[in-house]
């Protein structure tokens, strides 16, 4: 998907999709995540301890798919997102190397209020089986 | 803190505030996380700008220096508010405190909310974590 063009605020309606994005989890990235983030819980990077839970195998960190809900934004709404986005998401189920998850929006309501616009989304990030890993929702406020 | 002077679950009260949290935006960390991530958006190549999760992502492994989040421990929901733009080789401070506990139905929830500042005490990001604990 092309970063170079974001989405025309003006054209923006209640339905509106954002363009979606779609990664696919692999487990020399989840490890590589862990390096950056200094998150080195077992569950993401040992796969013989993985194994042995209940979660049967390593699972990517919930705030690297985050992180590609927030690219998903970014990628719509541009710098607006990163001085005015707020993101309020639920994490569903594990993301697992393997999975191909993509990440997707729709606008929900656009209010103006006092030379404020708030662009309020439904967000969603799904495998590949169409199973729910993240639901939530993004709120970005706009000065108009 | 050692690892024996990490504060439990039982222990942890609404209202909590944790030991403020300062972290140094290097480069490199920075160029890694971006890797890790995949992200390729022309905000961030060449500009210095930090994304916001990453402020996040670091603001939370900065807590498991204080509270002990056994194995089992799941990460619920996350909100996170970008109010700021931050960059490379600033200071970002993280506040955080407990904002709710609850205990029903088997679950043990812990809620805790933090904001990060720059070195100048602009906020930079806000937001909340939801755990449950084993």
């Amino acid at each position: 998907m092309s970063t170079d063009q974001r989405l025309d605020l003006s054209t923006l309606e209640q339905g509106s999709v954002l363009r979606e994005m779609t990664k696919e989890i692999v487990q020399e990235n989840v490890a590589l995540y862990a390096e950056a983030s200094k998150d080195f819980n077992p569950i993401h990077i040992d796969e013989e301890f993985a194994r042995n839970t209940p979660l049967g195998g390593t699972i990517a960190h919930g705030m690297l798919i985050l992180a590609y809900v927030s690219q998903m934004m970014i990628s719509n709404f541009g710098q607006d997102w990163l001085v005015g986005g707020k993101l309020n998401a639920r994490f569903k189920a594990p993301a697992r190397p393997g999975d191909t998850i993509t990440v997707s929006g729709t606008v929900r309501k656009i209010e103006n209020d006092e030379g404020r616009t708030f662009i309020k989304c439904d967000i969603l990030c799904q495998n590949q089986a169409g199973e729910t890993v993240i639901a939530g929702n993004g709120t970005l406020t706009v000065n108009t | 803190m050692t690892e024996q002077q990490k504060i439990e679950y039982s222990q942890l009260e609404v209202g909590y505030e944790f030991p403020p949290a300062s972290y140094n935006l290097g480069s490199a960390d920075v160029s890694a996380y971006l890797k890790a991530t995949g992200e390729t958006d022309r905000l961030f190549q060449n500009t210095g700008i930090v994304p916001p999760t990453a402020i996040a992502a670091w603001s939370l492994i900065a807590l498991l220096d204080y509270v002990d989040m056994p194995s089992g421990t799941i990460h619920l929901a996350q909100e996170l508010e970008s109010v700021g733009i931050a960059k490379e080789s600033d200071t970002i401070t993280c506040h955080a405190r407990v904002s709710r506990k609850q205990e029903r139905s088997g679950l043990r929830l812990l809620d805790i909310e933090f904001k990060v500042q720059d070195q100048n005490g602009d906020l930079v990001v806000a937001g909340k974590s939801s755990f449950n604990f084993p």
